[in-house]
């Protein structure tokens, strides 16, 4: 097999994060079939024809081909994972399927922090996560908690 | 023909609380972590190369979590045809996660209905089902749970 060349989220600790925080947005698409097809592959489920034929999803009164809600929730919950870095470990995550992704529609991955605290000894980012189309339209919201390291040696 | 009345579908949606299914074991495979990987665009190293996951303090190459939906579809039933309504949608879903999934871990999924009711929103009935599944390795530990939330209308 190829050697996939990999990239390691930045390095990142829990002092690096303050409430209001927004992250870079992440864009992904045009999204097209060859999308859902890899995603329908890597979870080997192929039983939503609507999801990859265009003539079942029309004749099942749909206005085209819907992409899967977990693989744009699983977009979103990478550029999380990205957004808070290598250290990051998630402890829960969140979304809502609330519009459609359809081929040729774009996906931008917003993110924010909506607060950090400590817990039980435990340092914790919560942030809210949501996808808009090229519309703005909100396709996807969602929230996660992350659990993140100090920084060692303390300060900035 | 009679439509099915509240009564009925009441009584259908109670009958689905509880277990679905007998637990399923499945060996995370290298190969399945490399495809899920790549289809969401996942290229941390602590996915494909062992020395780069133990260098993060992993036991070995971990799976990305949405991994788990390849064990949704592939261990567990997936009910979502109802007696009642003209669609279903996947609403929404809930994700707690533990400990990670490794690279030839086996990982037990049970299944259960936890919720089901029936509403009546604007646009009239619309049943609510949640599901949750449970993922726990082979020395016992939990791994993740997954709760989806399916809407029939």
């Amino acid at each position: 097999m190829l050697k996939v060349k990999t990239i390691e989220p930045e390095e990142r600790w829990f002092e690096d994060f303050r409430e209001g925080q927004e992250f870079p947005v992440v864009t992904k698409g045009p999204m097209m079939v060859g999308h859902q097809v890899r995603w329908a592959g890597a979870c080997d489920n192929y039983e939503s024809e609507f999801h990859h034929d265009e003539y079942v999803a029309k004749a099942q009164g749909l206005p085209g081909i819907i992409l899967s809600g977990p693989l744009m929730a699983s977009y979103l919950l990478t550029a999380v994972t990205q957004w808070l870095g290598r250290h990051a470990r998630l402890v829960r995550f969140f979304d809502q399927n609330r519009g459609p992704t359809m081929p040729r529609d774009m996906a931008h991955l917003h993110g924010k922090v909506r607060r950090t605290y400590e817990q039980d000894g435990r340092c914790l980012v919560e942030l809210e996560c949501w996808i808009t189309n090229q519309r703005g339209e909100v396709t996807t919201p969602g929230s996660a908690l992350a659990e993140l390291p100090r920084r060692p040696g303390g300060g900035r | 023909m009679t439509e099915i009345s509240d009564a009925e579908i009441e009584k259908h949606l109670a009958s689905l609380i509880g277990p679905v299914g007998e637990p399923v074991t499945a060996l995370v495979e290298f190969g399945a972590v490399r495809k899920m990987a790549l289809a969401i665009g996942d290229l941390d190293p602590i996915h494909f190369d062992e020395a780069a996951a133990k260098a993060r303090g992993y036991r070995g190459i971990v799976a990305p979590w949405p991994l788990l939906w390849l064990y949704f579809f592939t261990c567990t039933e997936y009910e979502h045809d109802f007696p009642f309504g003209k669609a279903t949608v996947h609403g929404q879903d809930e994700y707690e996660f533990h400990e990670p999934m490794i690279v030839g871990d086996r990982i037990t999924v049970t299944t259960a209905i936890t919720e089901a009711r029936l509403k009546h929103g604007r646009v009239g009935r619309l049943g609510q089902v949640v599901s949750e599944r449970r993922f726990v390795n082979q020395d016992g530990a939990l791994c993740a749970v997954l709760k989806t939330t399916l809407f029939r209308r």
